[in-house]
């Protein structure tokens, strides 16, 4: 299988052999994948595949059992003789690597959306605070909320609040944007404003991995599509093929039943 | 908040030192008798000067001025709560009890008596209508009251006139004397000088036969106080051998036959008594609307002075018991094993024991093992413990109230645990428990009043002091209960005002994530 490859001759993003249960339930049954730089994966299965348990083991969020996470050169595993403190550091290392986008957006309801957006690069990076204002209010310029800075997330509408949201993901400059089921939440109409954002993202040429629903989005957003099916990768193409051409019964079944 | 605890604190520790030197030298060198009295107990002993709130009266606190100026130093009076005279001794808040307190032969086992100075009969009181009764068999299976751990309540018992449950003992020498008049009592049986004081005045009630039995008050020093005990036993010497002991009673209308043979001296009394008529004057007046105000306007300094001291010691004790509280909450949620077990055995412990105990085992408890606090740092040390206790519960359910999406956004973001919980959940969950701190808050103010067991005078002891003094529950009671509501509202509004003021950004918290 051909891979693409990144600038430093390895994918920017790679996840493999991950295994997670729990109790007696297999969630992930050894998923393997990687993501080039600049690009944009969409990740789709059936409800309970275990596609957000796979963003948010990536994350760090969720223990796995098996695999390794690999984010640039920082490496999560669980082979033994990793102690748990190593992990821990690598855990955030990867954290400060990748934004995380929630379905609930998440947004921090004491604070503004500059607060929001301002927070983690002060705390975690220590930027002065009018330096991470600063840099907030051009990141909220750019998700097109310039004049929300000063609202707290209850007077925004969920559009806005999502896009609040993804600012201040973007905040922390990761390499990798993760979303999970960005706009499952919100009214239909407010869709567009919030995968309108992820396009321009994609075109600045950040990486980003999408759990979406939204498969019009998929078909013309994506590079590639990952299809998950009961804690397995059942299918791993590009997005035009797998749409016009799905070769796994399930993933078949799947678009059929989303069409 | 910090700050202001410091502040109170720092007030609390040098409005009163405990002092917890010993003997006759330091006393001399202090150029002070410090003696220890409860000024709720009433007249004659230690009171409030019915004209004067600000000033205490008492033929106790004329023989201590006398016996400081035997000594050559001058008289500082201390109060502390009557029951509990005998153990601040020994901790040392003053050099000796004098207040009452009758020799026996269990309280000789925790402190040295002096010789007596006064001997006590007692008066058996009843209301004015039973006029057939003349002692105790015409009381044969009815309800009787007196004070509590009496030579009276050892009477009542012995006699087999009456059963257990038919003996109420009284904390107060004013109350068996109300519940009289109300019928809820059919005879007091008391020391004779709170009959004269508390009984004689009284239009409804009369005295029931002659005075019998001795009950006799003797100082109490620490034991190994020898050289203190010796100068105080010539002093009462002296005073007696000059007359002046004599002339001391006879001023108070309190000279019997008892004192009159423990200090050798038989001549018939026919000398005025000055202080029992200007007592008699003080109380007998039923004072106008107009009179009656401007007495309540004398109540103002001393019941605001208590206030204070209630206001001081509940905002640091409470200040102390939100920093513990958070401390444990985060301990209990977020700590190593130990460290969780530590912080709930803690939280349940506290809460399982009477606060009363706590502040008994902290200032009375305590020095056992060598460590002697001050009545403001036992009180502010026992509430604020005790309430921590509270708070830790308020904030972990206020940290279990903030979604776990919130936590997981923030880790997402990068930071550590600790940011997390210090930047996003108790941020939250701070205003989530604005509204039951504050409760607790309002109550800690009430129960604040528990400490003056440990000696301090605030609001509720300030009333007790003045009703007793002017048998005015009512108005006193009135005034008090103004005072506490008046400290406790501003409070109340402040925690609607940050409700409303955080409001906006609650409504739109994701129910559960
Ligand atoms: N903490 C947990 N304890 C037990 N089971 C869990 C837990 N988290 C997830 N699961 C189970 O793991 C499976 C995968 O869940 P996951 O939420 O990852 O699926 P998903 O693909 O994101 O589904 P959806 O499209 O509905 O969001 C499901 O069967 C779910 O019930
Ligand atoms: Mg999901």
């Amino acid at each position: 299988m051909g891979r693409d490859v990144g600038a430093n001759g390895a994918a920017l993003l790679e996840v493999e052999g991950l295994r997670k249960s729990v109790g007696s339930q297999e969630i992930l049954r050894g998923v393997s994948f990687d993501v080039p730089r600049g690009r944009l994966a969409v990740l789709l299965g059936p409800s309970g595949s275990g596609k957000s348990t796979l963003l948010r083991c990536v994350n760090g969020l969720e223990t796995f059992d098996r695999g390794r996470v690999r984010v640039g050169e920082v490496v999560v595993e669980t082979t033994p003789g990793n102690g748990a403190a190593a992990r821990e550091a690598a855990v955030r290392e990867v954290r400060r690597r990748t934004g995380m986008v929630f379905q609930q957006w998440n947004l921090f309801p004491h604070l503004t959306a500059l607060g929001n957006v301002a927070l983690a690069p002060r705390v975690v990076k220590g930027v002065p605070r009018a330096e991470a204002d600063e840099r907030a209010a051009a990141l909220l310029r750019k998700v097109g909320l310039a004049d929300k800075a000063g609202s707290f997330p209850s007077q925004l509408s969920g559009g806005q609040q999502q896009r609040v949201a993804i600012a201040r993901a973007l905040a922390m400059e990761p390499e990798v944007m993760l979303y999970d089921e960005p706009t499952s939440a919100l009214d239909p109409a407010l869709v567009a404003e919030v995968l309108g954002v992820m396009r321009a993202l994609k075109d600045e040429g950040l990486t980003q991995v999408v759990v979406t629903h939204e498969m019009r989005f998929a078909r013309e957003a994506a590079d590639e599509v990952l299809f998950l099916a009961a804690g397995e990768l059942a299918e791993r193409a590009p997005a035009a093929d797998f749409f016009a051409n799905p070769r796994d019964p399930r993933a078949r079944e799947f678009l059929g039943r989303a069409s | 908040m910090g700050r202001i605890a410091f502040t109170a604190l720092a007030f609390l520790v040098s409005a009163s030192q405990a002092d917890a030197q010993d003997g006759l030298p330091a006393l001399r060198a202090r150029g002070a008798l410090r003696w220890g009295a409860d000024a709720e107990g009433g007249a004659p002993y230690v009171f409030k000067d019915p004209r004067d709130p600000n000033r205490l009266v008492g033929f106790e606190w004329d023989l201590a001025a006398l016996l400081a100026r035997e000594l050559g130093v001058r008289a500082e009076m201390v109060q502390n709560q009557w029951d509990k005279l005998l153990d601040a001794v020994n901790r040392g808040d003053f050099d000796v009890a004098m207040n009452g307190i009758e020799v026996t032969e269990d309280r000789r086992e925790v402190v040295a008596f002096t010789r007596p100075y006064y001997v006590a009969p007692e008066q058996l009181v009843v209301r004015k209508t039973d006029s057939h009764v003349t002692g105790l068999a015409d009381l044969a299976g009815k309800r009787v009251g007196t004070l509590k751990a009496s030579l009276a309540a050892r009477i009542l018992r012995g006699v087999g006139l009456f059963k257990e449950g038919d003996i109420a003992e009284y904390e107060g020498q004013v109350e068996p004397y109300q519940d009289l008049k109300l019928g809820r009592l059919d005879g007091v049986l008391m020391d004779y000088p709170i009959a004269q004081y508390c009984a004689r005045p009284e239009r409804d009630l009369a005295f029931a036969g002659p005075p019998f039995g001795q009950a006799f008050y003797a100082i109490a020093v620490r034991k190994g106080d020898a050289a203190l005990l010796s100068a105080l036993n010539e002093a009462l010497d002296r005073l007696a051998r000059t007359g002046e002991l004599r002339a001391l009673y006879e001023r108070w209308a309190l000279w019997n036959d008892a004192t009159a043979d423990l200090l050798g001296d038989r001549a018939p009394s026919t000398a005025p008594a000055p202080e029992y008529e200007s007592y008699l004057e003080a109380i007998g007046k039923k004072p106008g609307l107009g009179e009656r105000l401007a007495r309540y306007a004398t109540f103002l300094p001393p019941l605001l002075a208590g206030a204070l001291v209630t206001l001081l010691l509940s905002v640091s004790a409470m200040a102390l018991a939100v920093a513990l509280g958070i401390g444990l909450a985060v301990a209990r949620l977020y700590g190593p094993r130990a460290l969780r077990a530590l912080a709930a055995a803690y939280v349940e412990l506290v809460r399982g024991t009477p606060l009363l105990v706590q502040l008994y085992m902290i200032y009375y408890g305590l020095p056992q093992a060598g460590v002697v606090l001050s009545a403001p740092v036992a009180a502010f040390l026992g509430l604020g413990l005790n309430y921590a206790a509270y708070e830790a519960e308020n904030y972990r359910a206020g940290i279990q109230a903030v979604p776990r999406g919130q936590t997981e956004a923030a880790l997402s973001l990068g930071m550590g645990r600790l940011q997390a919980l210090r930047h996003v959940v108790l941020p939250q969950a701070f205003r989530i428990v604005i509204p039951p701190v504050t409760n607790d808050f309002i109550s800690l103010l009430k129960d604040s009043s528990i400490v003056a067991v440990i000696a301090m005078v605030e609001l509720t002891k300030q009333y007790g002091m003045l009703a007793a003094a002017h048998q005015d529950y009512l108005g006193v009671g009135a005034l008090a209960a103004a005072l506490y509501f008046g400290l406790g509202l501003p409070f109340a509004r402040l925690a609607r005002w940050s409700e409303v003021r955080f409001a906006t950004d609650r409504a739109a918290w994701p129910a559960a994530a």
